[in-house]
């Protein structure tokens, strides 16, 4: 698996939402899945594959009893695709490009370790008053 | 325009009211954080994004507009004083509003429709009309930056919801079985029964999206982020924002500040609530935890503020200041849930008394004063009066002292002059609905469109009082709109003489 900076566009990762879950499959089967979902023409799911491949984001193999058979396989896991992902959702949100509907478990940041020392003490004394009768 | 100056008039009106609650909510909060709860805090706020929108008139005795509006309003260094001066002077500075009127009034001679010529405004009547023209140049030129911001604002807040909505298509759906079994877990803890999606993202924090199906994202790397009993606050406090419909509390105070941008305090105000829904469901998380789990969901807390710190120093544009960062209120929920752990019973008092002020204070800012309670009752969409005049011949009807008679005898008192005299006062009967489909149609849209009027009752007047000659003025008022500030009212007109209603039975106001 290759860990270099790389660049998918939402269409492309409809594809590679399919080979992660399949890991090995033909493009028959690709176009199957995609289809489930979205009406797309089997040349365009082939374009997609064309290109994740010049990425060097997915790789190919000749089925070796049949030659006009191709077998895909993703380059890259989602956890590195995901890693990818977590600089974009930084420069969002640190950029205040971030949509305001969204409610988060905690957004923000610890402005000082003394203050996070404070806030350890608070619990602690908090907890210690629960244990003692 | 007109519907483009009672839209602005109406706007700052309600975030001047707004704005005074905003005050008293924060002030309230300042003292009583500690022992009011979040879901009283809420309330509070609501009542402050419903007087955002709309205007309550429903009169209440302990109403806190009876003691301020007189001072926003009425008083010397009022806001609307200030801003009547303002168009005022506007009016005296500006030049070129001398009044360039036709000297003709729709009309009818002899039966036929022909414009009646021959009045033109004198000196002081002049005087007014260029003063309310300039004053109405003012409002128009408000009243477009007003929207202009508006606009702008509401196309970044569209813009940054397009992103969200970009980013989370990119998100990837979990399927670690033991994480989908958490979920279903708390779903039924949290008796939440909406079908959740769980989403991995490359997101720092866990956050829920959505207003008519909900969508957890986690950090794709939650497995060595957080054990399995912190998902499961995690996924708890994520459901208690779906809950309370925390998403629509967002959505309604985000279209609050696109109309209302102008207003600092108002975004302070919602800053301020949504903390509040944060604490709300930090206090519906640990009431469905053990005494253990409550501390260690303060912890948790901190240890997300803690990877907020880390990650963020990790990316590329963590460096970037966002000024979500200039205050903490992380220190806030901490205390809060230490609070949650220390309920004693002079607490539990302390948090009756909270209770029971912040409830008063609801109802005072809730309800409306006396004065716009009785001007909505009275004036609000009334129905359209007809006025008919007769005015000898000899008198211009633009004169300052015919307006001035004119405007006496419609709130029905007498005047000297014997050469003007109220004909006919008939409100039209229309239905509410028609009411306001006619207001709405004339304010909006088609203010030229002339509206016919039945002459007999007219006529049988002019016999009643052997009446050969002189003008017949019908006026057709429209009182569309009855602010605090301005009050906005248009008529229809037709001037006539006897001959024609002795022909026509029904004329045209235009």
């Amino acid at each position: 698996m290759r860990d270099k900076k790389y660049s998918i566009t939402t269409a492309e990762l409809t594809v590679m939402k399919v080979l992660w879950e399949q890991q090995r499959c033909t493009a028959a089967v690709i176009i199957e899945q995609i289809g489930k979902h979205r009406p797309w023409h089997f040349r365009t799911i082939k374009s997609l594959l064309r290109n994740l491949v010049a990425k060097e984001l997915v790789v190919f193999e000749v089925d070796s009893r049949d030659s006009r058979l191709y077998h895909y396989s993703p380059l890259i896991s989602e956890e590195t695709y995901l890693s990818q992902e977590r600089e974009h959702f930084l420069e969002l949100h640190y950029d205040g490009d971030f949509g305001a509907l969204l409610n988060s478990f905690l957004k923000d940041k610890l402005s000082s370790t003394e203050e996070a020392e404070a806030m350890r003490e608070l619990l602690l004394q908090a907890a210690q008053r629960l244990r003692s009768p | 325009m007109t519907a483009l100056h009672i839209a602005f008039v109406k706007i700052f009106e309600l975030s001047l009211s707004a704005s005074i609650i905003a005050i008293i909510v924060l002030a309230f909060r300042k003292v009583a954080w500690r022992w009011a709860s979040p879901s009283l805090m809420i309330m509070l706020w609501s009542i402050m994004l419903l007087r955002s929108l709309f205007s309550i008139n429903i009169p209440g005795l302990a109403s806190l507009e009876n003691l301020i509006d007189p001072y926003l309003y009425e008083h010397h260094y009022g806001i609307g004083a200030i801003m009547d001066n303002v168009m005022s002077r506007w009016g005296e500075i500006l030049p070129g509003h001398a009044d360039t009127a036709s000297s003709s009034l729709p009309g009818y001679v002899n039966g036929f429709e022909e414009p009646r010529t021959g009045f033109l405004y004198d000196e002081e009547a002049s005087r007014l009309r260029s003063l309310a023209a300039a004053r109405d140049q003012a409002m128009s030129v408000i009243a477009l930056l007003w929207l202009l911001g508006a606009l702008i604002r509401a196309g970044v807040e569209y813009r940054k919801e397009i992103r969200t909505k970009r980013l989370l298509g990119r998100a990837l759906p979990c399927h670690d079985t033991v994480v989908l079994a958490l979920l279903h877990q708390c779903q039924t803890e949290a008796k939440v029964k909406a079908r959740t999606e769980l989403l991995l993202a490359g997101s720092v924090f866990p956050f829920i999206h959505g207003l008519l199906r909900p969508r957890i994202v986690l950090p794709y790397d939650f497995q060595s982020l957080y054990t399995e009993s912190e998902l499961r606050m995690i996924v708890l406090h994520e459901l208690q924002h779906w809950k309370k419909r925390d998403g629509w509390l967002l959505l309604i105070s985000q279209f609050i500040l696109v109309l209302h941008w102008f207003n600092p305090l108002l975004h302070w105000a919602v800053q301020r609530l949504r903390d509040d829904a944060e604490f709300r469901c930090d206090k519906g998380v640990t009431k469905l935890l053990s005494l253990a789990d409550k501390t260690a969901y303060g912890f948790l807390l901190l240890k997300q503020g803690d990877l907020n710190t880390r990650l963020a120093r990790s990316g590329q544009a963590g460096s970037a200041v966002s000024w979500l960062e200039k205050r903490s209120v992380l220190m806030e929920r901490v205390q809060a849930v230490a609070g949650l752990l220390q309920a004693s019973p002079s607490s539990q008092r302390k948090r009756k008394l909270t209770g029971f002020m912040a409830l008063l204070i609801g109802l005072s800012i809730f309800s409306a004063g006396n004065t716009v309670a009785q001007k909505a009752a009275e004036v609000y969409m009334p129905e359209p009066v007809l006025y008919v005049f007769w005015m000898n011949e000899s008198l211009n009807l633009r004169s300052m002292s015919v307006l001035q008679d004119m405007s006496t005898l419609m709130i029905g008192q007498p005047v000297a002059s014997e050469n003007i005299t109220l004909l006919l006062r008939q409100p039209m009967e229309q239905s509410y609905w028609e009411q306001w489909r006619d207001g709405l149609r004339l304010a909006l849209v088609d203010k030229d469109v002339p509206i016919p009027i039945d002459t007999r009752p007219v006529l049988e007047q002019t016999f009643q009082r052997n009446i050969q000659q002189g003008h017949i003025l019908f006026m057709l008022h429209y009182p569309s709109y009855s602010g605090k500030w301005l009050n906005f009212s248009f008529s229809k007109r037709s001037v006539t003489d006897v001959e024609t209603l002795k022909v026509l039975q029904q004329i045209n106001l235009y």
